[in-house]
């Protein structure tokens, strides 16, 4: 009885330090192994998917290079006002109407970095799209009924994004009609410094 | 008799840690297994790019003047 106990135990003891020795190493191993296979395998397929991803926007990307400079013109990076002001004369020139002022708001002097144009929009009914910015302009302008019309159905259709807060239409002392557009022009504000 | 006993108590002793030490060595191999292996910063080379375009953008833009 004590002979086939002392196997029993010697047994036991022999599987506890085989089981803790060599055992546990060697499954924690292949185990480790085996999960680096399988999380490599599925970051190749995630690479894979990007990789097409990628592909397909470069495809987009080539194909629709030409039509990145329209979505300069209309959100350009700095406030360009100057080229905003070259839109509105045409505007008016093209209807007939005759620009009498222009005015705008805080714009660079001299330089091409616009520093100090994120003065916000006084009108508060107006919203402006989110992380972008405004310089706001006023344009008084004569002429007759149609011309005036005319300029500011041209002036809202401008691909240059920008909104009209303000419209009024009264006669000066010369018996002229003449009209004063408020407006807002937005840009990204992304130009590299 | 005593004897009998004594070897009965280190065998059941003897079972208990055998059965600790599978669930220990179990438990060790579940966690190499689960470990995340990947070098730092590969995760976010990762994230898939979103491909959609809305190109109708740009038609809406043609139709608009600059003048």
């Amino acid at each position: 009885m004590f002979g086939a106990s002392l196997w029993v135990i010697m047994t036991l003891l022999l599987m506890i330090v085989m089981v803790v020795t060599a055992l546990k190493p060697t499954l924690t191993t292949i185990a480790d192994l085996w999960g680096q296979i399988e999380q490599r395998r599925d970051t190749i397929k995630k690479l894979d998917l990007k990789i097409t991803d990628m592909q397909t926007v470069s495809g987009i990307l080539s194909k629709q290079q030409g039509n990145f400079e329209l979505l300069n013109e209309a959100l350009p990076g700095g406030p360009e006002w100057e080229t905003l002001a070259g839109y509105l004369e045409d505007s008016a020139s093209n209807s007939g109407a005759k620009i009498i002022s222009m005015s705008w708001g805080v714009i660079p002097v001299s330089g091409n970095i616009p520093v100090k144009t994120d003065e916000p929009v006084k009108n508060n009914a107006t919203s402006i799209p989110e992380g972008t910015k405004a310089i706001t302009f006023k344009i008084v302008c004569g002429g007759e009924y149609p011309q005036i019309r005319e300029m500011a159905r041209r002036i809202e259709n401008l691909r240059r994004l920008s909104i009209i807060t303000g419209f009024s239409i009264g006669r000066n002392q010369e018996g002229l009609l003449t009209t004063t557009i408020d407006g807002v022009a937005v840009y990204s504000g992304e130009v590299a410094p | 008799m005593k004897k009998t006993r004594w070897d009965k108590g280190l065998i059941s002793m003897l079972i208990s840690t055998l059965i600790t030490a599978v669930i220990w060595v179990g438990v060790e191999v579940y966690r190499a297994y689960f470990k995340v292996n990947l070098p730092e910063g590969v995760e976010k080379h990762l994230i898939r790019v979103d491909t959609s375009l809305d190109v109708q953008v740009f038609d809406k833009l043609k139709e608009r003047g600059i003048e």
